[in-house]
């Protein structure tokens, strides 16, 4: 069997700016208050009347090229070969190198365990055959995991046939998060150094 | 090791397209741990370091109305996840922020597990814990006097059409006042479908409609049926190619993502709907045949009716073009299907009733009713109460209120009115998971009346948290939450189709709590005097088992033992019954669609669908700005700010201002403000004059939000913080795990950091006034009227 190469495409046409996959994330990796491995980016554009909101589920982008592996001195980081990114928390000598090489943001010490911690698209589930927790608990299926390797897979698919972004592709970090019909200025401005900051409901971003 | 779920999903179905043949092969691809052609999405979970199955068990989410299907995943008996149960048919697998965090209220440190008895003054919320016997020796020896006027026993719940139980309690024991809150919700909308077409509520078929115009309506952040609604909606705008037209007050998640978005003067939605049926109509565009034959008015005489509203007085009035309203009214009618949705803000103004009559009224006159893409009537599954049922006892002023006899329920704020005022004599309380404190308008005087010893003798809760209303109770009875309990849960379907679904318990009581079968069951044989025989189940499954015979289709597939292993039953073979009407007509007193009401009439409102002007609206001052309070997707009013998930994401409520209005009142973004009633709210609207009704909250502090996606005239607030009870997690408060008992211990309740840097917020509607709407009775939380001025310290 060809190996496999996981991705996620999330359809900004679909999303509703719920928080299901924020939420379920939370749940699915015990992750702790104060940090996320998935949150939702929400800002909002344009002069009353013409205003809109646009949204950005926010992840791990389980990089082709992953800086954080490529840095990571004691390789607690490395590629599985189906292309998640993972770490071996028992190699893991806590130097945060990787979180400081991350462009996107993603890693983060978890403050109960102090270990470093990040989306790994759920392995433990993709192992079991399962999808990852957030695009499960989508509630309107904007979220699409899958092989990319395979071309009859449903991600396969949307990808052939939408125009498709990812976060700083000058990096040349060949995110395997793809956004589909994601707003420029959601998708710009990356920022360092927040990893949750809302107000209410909207996020105090404005542009 | 429990797997209840077969291996084949609603996705790998659509997948596999179908060729059946092909399917049978496939599926034992689809086992887990073989390598599977495409993964599964929903129904199994596994432990993150073994990889080994949990345990799964089917059941039902209560976190918001929606009552989606769940599926609970335990290891060593502690409930770990909550996931979507992918054979429901309304959220298909799916579940929302609010659903998953239910696990977070299970393990509420601040849960009650034993029954508490007050000590000192009712409100001290100082506690002695007792036993069981003890509490129901107690609440026995209160009611048992009562016997002789039971009518002062008074139970009030959330959900009284989904607490069968508690009615069937209150019946047995003679009295009529089982009251649901529903007035403060969408009680309006449910008497003016009831009264149009003779049912109430409304299911728009939004997956298969062409266009949807939306009236203040807010469905991809809250909605009765929330992720299955919000799942077809999507679908209809991508996979359908659907319009959405927006109308609102402010930015919504929904009224984003519509292809037109229209701001609206607060109030006025049925001078816009009613507009574009005169459109409609002038220009020959309604379908007459339909009108003659479904309803009872004349094509030639509601053109003559609707003529009145001009889309140029609309435009006058409402703030939106009339060039709009006829392009918009235009393509309404032109393209087939289409659908009205309005839920919410529509119907809970002053003049909601006859608002959302007049918002039905553009799919009556282009005759997309019930069918296929336009708005249908609910389909929900009704099964009626089992065994011997008690006598229906005489009703009371609280259970039938004599100046709203239209109102489907009871107006919840009339009853604490008539309570409040001693015009109705209260012997004993009850309240089942219903935290009026909280959620009614006036919160303060609900407080101050039941504080009051010689308004409410005795206050029995019934409730797992000891929310600001259980706080004023004598005793408390710790309830279980909705995942360790029993229950039927049958919900208008999204899909249009009925179904059956089970809430049970997926894991065993905590501390000593009870659900509330057992509650009434050992309550009522303790009081008994015959009120026992109606609790003579030998379990609560026979009791449910009894409930669903009215359903053959279930009974055939197992009954109870079908839904305990998949959670939901509905009929593989049912498709939508669209225009289930053409049969037997309208369950109305004329067979058709009422459009004109007599029985409007005979209370001295308009027969026919109108537009009735908030009188204060037209004419605010220049600081005078409309409040509206907003539902959203990650709180449900009082019921999940015990979550810590929810509050880490949804935790404060600062009021929205445009910039003009708050550059004008010289306040800038996050600065502290005070939010001010003024007289001028619900005046002249209601029967009784509203503003001599002063809520003890008349102010309320909080911080000012500067957006561009509001109405320059409208402020708005979150629901569903601002907690001054409901434990320490709902107050932003954090817990030193150590203190808190196994199996309630959470490290991360140490981590609380929202409280201390953000508050957690102001509950609005303290400031609010109790106005039922006068021909729904429904709260008319629309028509407030406030002040907003920066707070200077």
């Amino acid at each position: 069997m060809a190996r496999k190469r996981y991705a996620m495409v999330i359809d900004m046409r679909r999303c509703i700016g719920c928080h299901a996959c924020t939420v379920a994330c939370k749940a699915e990796m015990a992750v702790p208050l104060e940090v996320n491995a998935t949150w939702l980016k929400i800002i909002e554009k344009g002069a009353y009347p013409d205003t809109r909101r646009f949204y950005l589920p926010r992840m791990c982008n389980n990089c082709t090229d992953a800086i954080c592996a490529r840095n990571c001195p004691t390789q607690a980081t490395y590629k599985r070969d189906d292309g998640i990114v993972v770490v071996d928390q028992h190699r893991c000598i806590g130097c945060k190198y990787c979180i400081a090489s991350c462009p996107y943001d993603t890693r983060f010490i978890n403050p109960l365990k102090n270990i470093v911690q990040k989306c790994f698209f759920c392995q433990h589930r993709v192992d079991a055959g399962l999808e990852p927790a957030c695009v499960e608990s989508c509630p309107t299926r904007a979220m699409v995991f899958g092989d990319r390797n395979d071309n009859k897979s449903e991600i396969s698919q949307l990808l052939a046939s939408n125009a498709t972004t990812v976060l700083k592709k000058e990096m040349e970090t060949n995110p395997n998060v793809y956004y589909i019909a994601a707003d420029e200025t959601v998708m710009s401005n990356v920022e360092k150094g927040i990893n949750y900051r809302t107000e209410g409901t909207i996020t105090k971003l404005r542009l | 090791m429990k797997n209840f779920m077969s291996s084949i999903t609603r996705r790998d179905f659509l997948k596999l397209g179908a060729a059946s043949t092909a399917m049978l092969a496939i599926e034992s691809q689809l086992h887990p741990l073989a390598q599977a052609m495409e993964l599964m999405d929903g129904g199994r979970s596994v432990n993150r370091t073994s990889g080994l199955p949990r345990s799964s068990l089917p059941s039902t989410c209560t976190q918001c109305p929606a009552g989606c299907g769940i599926v609970g995943y335990v290891e060593e008996s502690k409930l770990v996840k909550i996931g979507g149960n992918p054979k429901h048919i309304s959220n298909q697998g799916a579940l929302c922020a609010r659903g998953q965090a239910g696990i977070n209220a299970l393990y509420d440190p601040d849960r009650v597990l034993t029954p508490l008895k007050r000590v000192g003054a009712r409100g001290e919320n100082r506690w002695s814990e007792i036993d069981w016997r003890q509490a129901y020796d107690e609440v026995a020896k209160a009611m048992q006097p009562l016997r002789s006027q039971p009518g002062q026993f008074v139970y009030m719940t959330e959900d009284l059409g989904n607490d069968t139980l508690g009615r069937r309690f209150t019946s047995a024991f003679g009295s009529a006042n089982a009251l649901g809150a529903a007035g403060i919700y969408d009680a309006n909308k449910l008497v003016a479908t009831q009264l149009t077409w003779g049912a109430a509520g409304d299911m728009p078929d939004v997956s298969r409609t062409k266009y949807m115009l939306v009236f203040g309506a807010n469905p991809l952040e809250s909605h009765p049926q929330f992720v299955g609604f919000a799942r077809r909606l999507i679908d209809g705008m991508q996979q359908n190619q659907a319009k959405v037209v927006t109308f609102d007050v402010r930015l919504t998640n929904t009224s984003t993502r519509a292809n037109e978005l229209y701001y609206v003067n607060p109030g006025t939605y049925a001078l816009v709907a009613l507009a574009m049926a005169n459109v409609i109509m002038r220009e020959g565009l309604h379908n007459a045949a339909f009108i003659d034959q479904w309803t009872n008015v004349r094509s030639q005489d509601l053109a003559a009716h609707l003529a009145q509203f001009t889309p140029e007085r609309a435009e006058a009035e409402s703030g939106v073009s009339a060039a709009v309203i006829r392009r918009v009214a235009t393509e309404f009618a032109t393209t087939s299907p289409a659908t009205t949705i309005s839920d919410g803000i529509v119907s809970t103004h002053g003049n909601g009733t006859q608002s959302e009559r007049a918002v039905m009224l553009l799919n009556i006159i282009t005759g997309n009713i019930d069918n296929r893409g336009g708005l249908c009537m609910p389909r929900q599954y009704n099964l009626p109460d089992s065994g011997p049922v008690p006598p229906a006892p005489a009703p009371t002023a609280l259970s039938n209120p004599v100046d709203l006899p239209l109102a489907l329920q009871q107006s919840i704020d009339r009853s604490w009115q008539l309570i409040r005022d001693r015009q109705y004599r209260v012997g004993l309380l009850m309240t089942h998971g219903y935290n009026p404190v909280y959620s009614n308008p006036d919160g303060g005087s609900v407080h101050d009346t039941l504080v009051d010893e010689t308004l409410v003798p005795m206050h029995v809760a019934v409730s797992p948290f000891m929310t600001e209303t259980a706080a004023l109770a004598d005793i408390v009875l710790p309830e279980t939450t909705y995942l360790e309990g029993w229950d039927l849960e049958v919900r208008s379907s999204p899909e249009l189709v009925p179904f059956v679904a089970l809430r049970q318990p997926v894991v065993p009581p905590l501390g000593s709590s009870k659900p509330f079968f057992d509650i009434a069951t050992d309550l009522s044989g303790r009081i008994g005097g015959g009120m026992e025989q109606y609790f003579a189940f030998k379990s609560v499954q026979d009791y449910l088992t009894a409930r669903i015979q009215s359903v053959p289709g279930l009974v055939a597939a197992g009954g109870l033992d079908y839904l305990k292993q998949h959670g939901v039953w509905y009929d593989p073979k049912s498709k939508p019954n669209y225009g289930s009407f053409s049969g037997g007509g309208f369950a109305t007193p004329s067979g058709k669609i009422e459009v004109s009401s007599a029985r409007l009439k005979e209370r001295g409102f308009s027969a026919l669908p109108t537009y009735q002007p908030i009188p204060a609206f037209g004419s605010l001052s220049q600081d005078e700005l409309v409040l509206t309070i907003y539902d959203t997707a990650i709180q449900t009013d009082a019921k999940t700010a015990n979550s810590m998930w929810l509050d880490e994401i949804l935790h404060n409520n600062p009021v929205w201002l445009h910039p003009d209005t708050a550059s004008q009142l010289g306040i800038k973004d996050g600065d502290k403000v005070k939010v001010v009633r003024t007289a001028r709210t619900g005046q002249g609207v209601t029967p009784v004059d509203n503003s001599q009704l002063d809520p003890r909250e008349r102010s309320l502090q909080t911080t000012a939000f500067i957006t561009e996606g509001i109405h320059p005239r409208v402020v708005a607030m979150a629901n569903g913080v601002g907690h001054s009870g409901f434990g320490r997690i709902a107050q932003g408060q954090k817990i030193n795990p150590d203190d808190v008992e196994r199996p309630l211990r959470d490290p991360n309740t140490d981590l609380v950091w929202w409280g201390k840097k953000d508050g957690t917020g102001a509950n609005a509607k303290l400031i609010v006034p109790a106005m039922p709407e006068p021909v729904g009775g429904g709260q008319a939380w629309g028509d407030v009227v406030v002040t907003v001025g920066k707070v200077t310290e």
